[in-house]
């Protein structure tokens, strides 16, 4: 899971391996603005096929929330 | 052009013509707006259309829904086509809506001496549009959906999506 998350991550903010940080937030990185957030979403709902919903969306603040949210869905 | 099109144009002063469609349609165009008087254009009940907007349905139907936001500076024309923009449509500032292109086969003709194109334009309906987004002709966007500013829409957009991009593409698909 954190192979390919960590592979969108770099595919749709541009971030290098290195710079991937657990606090890393739209806040924090010019990159992650409100078009790029939906590529973010959409793209990791199709590699781990699920779906979020609108509320476990907006719980989305940061990298380690999205690391979380896919653990509860027990993505592989 | 026309007799008919230079009186409309130069000898009905657009305050006249917002009275018309307030009249006839019940919209809210302001006087600040181009809009042409054409018996191919139908506009829906509360609809309003912003300054500079101008809008032209020579040849071809233009149906505008009810409750339509049409911002400031829009430009909307119809060919043959047709152009329909469904109900509670949002189109801000600077969107393009050009229900036509130009035939562009032959090398010997200027291309705006060849035909004129015209596929038409279906927008359904509670759409919103961001500034700047251009829709060609043939393309159609489903309901509900957002095309982000500066967009240019050439193509098929499904119902309740974000889309963004030259040629837009859904990007998020909206839910509860």
């Amino acid at each position: 899971m954190e192979e390919k998350l960590d592979q969108i991550l770099m595919d749709v903010l541009g971030l290098k391996r290195e710079e991937i940080r657990d606090d890393l937030s739209p806040d924090r990185l010019d990159a992650w603005d409100s078009m790029n957030n939906f590529k973010l979403i959409t793209m990791i709902e199709s590699e781990f096929s699920i779906e979020f919903t609108m509320s476990e969306i907006e719980k989305m603040v940061d990298i380690g929330c999205i690391r979380m949210m896919l653990s509860e869905k027990n993505c592989p | 052009m026309n007799l008919r099109k230079v009186l409309q144009r130069f000898l009905i002063p657009p305050s006249v013509v917002t009275l018309i469609y307030l009249i006839k349609y019940g919209c809210k165009v302001s006087p600040r707006a181009e809009i042409e008087l054409s018996l191919f254009l139908k506009i829906g009940k509360n609809t309003e259309i912003g300054s500079f907007s101008k809008i032209k349905a020579t040849e071809g139907h233009l149906n505008i829904g009810h409750d339509v936001s049409i911002a400031n500076n829009c430009f909307i024309s119809s060919e043959s086509g047709g152009v329909e923009i469904g109900d509670y449509c949002m189109i801000s500032p600077n969107v393009s809506i050009i229900g036509n292109g130009y035939k562009y086969d032959r090398l010997d003709i200027p291309i705006c001496l060849q035909d004129k194109v015209s596929r038409g334009i279906k927008i359904e309906t509670n759409v919103w549009l961001g500034a700047g987004v251009v829709v060609l002709d043939g393309a159609e966007i489903g309901a509900g959906s957002i095309i982000s500013a500066n967009s240019v829409v050439s193509g098929r957009i499904p119902p309740n999506v974000i889309a963004q991009g030259n040629p837009a593409k859904a990007i998020f698909k909206r839910r509860q």
